[in-house]
Parts: C-alpha cells; structure tokens; sequence
C-alpha cells in the first residue's frame, strides 16, 4: 500500500505539536513552496509577500572573521498565498516541535533526512555541505518526536552519507506517524567564500 | 507488478503500478516463486529462498531546485537462503539521473549482512515464514 509524505511547518512560537494547535502549522505544497534561511529585513519577513533576489541578497547572513554564524531565520513562502511565513522556532534554541514529516502509512525501512549537491542526489561538494567533507556540513539537523533537542544543540551534519535518520534509530515506520525535526544552518568562523548555494534536501522513504 | 506462487500451489497477484505494489498485503506462507514485472514487461523471478521481501524507494525532494513530486527511484526484490545470513538484493532503477551509470531497468545485484539489506539499514515486511518482522528479529 502506497505511503506519502507531507510535510507541515509551526508558523507560531508556541512549541507544541500539530495535533494540539494544528491552526498554527502550515502544510507545505512540495511542488512549489520554498524556504530560505537568511537573516530577514524589513522585506523579507513573516506576513511579507515572495522576495526579489535583490531583497534576499540583502537579507543574507554576513560571515564572521571571530566567530561561527548561524543563520538566526527560516522562512517558509507560500507561493499560493504569495505570503513568507517564519518558522518562528527553527534554530539551535530547545524547540522541539518546528517542522513535521506527516507519514501516512508504514515504511519498509527507516526513513532518512539527507542533503546533496543537485536533484541526482548523488554528490555532495557544495561548500554549505562541507566542501567535500560531509561531516563539516553547516545544515544541522535533529529529530525531537521523543524530546526536545536541549539548548545549543548540535544534532547532525547532513550531507551525502551523512543522513539523519527519521525514527530516531528505531528503525521502520510500522504505522502512520509524525516526525517532528529542528534545523538550522551554521556558517564557519572566516569562511573564505561567500556563495549562495541551493542544496537539494530530500526524504528517502520506502514501502511496499 | 508482483506474482506470488506459494509452496501450497496458491496465488497471490499485486497491484497495477510501481506506486501500488502489493507486497504489504500478499498472506505470509511459505513461497516458492516470487515474480516482480520489469519496465519492459519481462519477469525477475526469485525462487529458493526461505524469506522474501519487496518494496520500492522513493526519493522527496523538500527544499532546493529539481523535481518537488515524489519519485520512485527503484523497486527492490530481496530474498534469504536457507542456511545463510546474507540478504540476496536485486535493484531494479526506475528513474535514471542525469550522470548516473543506472539506466532505467537496469538490474543491480548484491549482497548485504541481514539486517543491513538497505543503505546500511533493516527492513520490515518479510514474507515466507511466520514472522513477517526485519530477519534481525526472526
């Protein structure tokens, strides 16, 4: 039987799951909405209609020569509504309900969170995914179905090989089931190149 | 897309697509045959194994460029001999990415230690024997 995938982002600062305030969770259309981590403006903010690329050039997160940056904002378009909705508790914070993977049946494996260069799905060289290296990837990424993440977590680096399994290491989905995730970007202390880059972040899934 | 031949002579028939293989609801009894259809409508058949287990892998893309629908990128026909603790996996490529030496159809053949049959990872939904739990757990 077939198994999909959507996918729900909390658009609230309240940390609770989809099921207790599902009118602050907005379901993503996968074919068309984007999100963007960047460190907001005026014009690139929650409420905001779909950015220019001249807007989201200014709104980019400036490297650091002393220090580690994260990226401080997610920011979901709703290309439909043409309106940008902020992932208000997306970050290295101890927030545990952010982004929901709403499975609707079984798995015959665990699910995973990967991060690749393109849709091929099959190289992972681009600068934020480590640059060759997969476990110098800035995309860090956490499972908190079970419990919040704590303060300044660290999660995993995804990139390539480097894959976040979506059950918690449990293994596969034996029924229908949300999976809740942090995420964040975080850029390296005097990183030499300024690029934007466009990864591809997939789930891999399977059923029978 | 799945024919089943089971040791008692019944059969079981899967559903119409890659999407709807069927495999999930096919009864668990011991098997003799398992046949999975290819794009080009010939068989892979797999016999002489104690457990079986078939599923396909698809791929979500959530953020970045390139195709935002889900995709099926291969459908998997796996199987136990008796006696031996590997997993016989057949891959057969449903979707061919730009640079990928897999065309679509191509049959992979391999061979994984149970219970890491699937990028390093356990599978569920074995079928042949009672217990229809990952073959780590049998």
């Amino acid at each position: 039987m077939s198994t999909s995938l959507k996918v729900h982002i909390n658009n609230s600062n309240t940390d609770d799951t989809k099921a207790n305030i599902p009118s602050s969770y907005i379901e993503m259309d996968l074919s068309q909405d984007k999100w963007y981590f960047t460190s907001g403006s005026s014009a690139v903010a929650d409420g905001q209609d779909e950015p220019t690329d001249a807007e989201l050039n200014e709104a980019a997160t400036l490297i650091s020569n002393s220090s580690d940056v994260e990226i401080p904002k997610l920011i979901m378009l709703d290309k439909s509504a043409n309106l940008l909705k902020e992932v208000y508790l997306a970050g290295s914070d101890n927030n545990r309900y952010v982004i929901c993977f709403a499975f609707d049946g079984a798995t015959s494996s665990e699910p995973t969170l990967e991060a690749w260069d393109d849709a091929n799905h099959n190289a992972a060289t681009l600068h934020c995914l480590g640059n060759g290296t997969v476990s110098n990837s800035w995309i860090h990424a956490k499972v908190t179905t079970s419990s919040a993440p704590g303060s300044n977590w660290v999660g995993t680096k995804i990139a390539g090989s480097n894959k976040l399994l979506l059950n918690e290491g449990a293994g596969a989905l034996t029924s229908a089931k949300d999976i809740y995730i942090n995420i964040y970007v975080k850029i390296p202390a005097a990183y030499s190149v300024g690029a934007t880059e466009q990864p591809v972040l997939t789930v891999r899934y399977t059923y029978s | 897309m799945i024919y089943i031949i089971y040791q008692d002579n019944t059969t079981y028939k899967g559903g119409k697509s890659y999407s709807d293989l069927g495999w999930s609801k096919a009864p668990n009894k011991p098997i003799k045959q398992v046949y999975l259809i290819l794009p080009d409508g010939n068989f892979l058949v797999m016999q002489g194994c104690k457990k079986y287990n078939c599923f396909v892998e698809v791929t979500q893309n959530v953020y970045g460029a390139g195709p935002r629908v889900p995709i099926i990128e291969n459908v998997y026909l796996m199987g136990i001999k008796e006696g031996t603790n590997a997993v016989n996996s057949y891959r057969v490529s449903l979707m061919q990415y730009k640079d990928s030496k897999y065309k679509i159809g191509d049959i992979t053949r391999r061979e994984y230690p149970i219970g890491k049959e699937f990028r390093g990872q356990p599978t569920i939904g074995w079928k042949g024997e009672v217990d229809e739990s990952s073959p780590n757990n049998s």
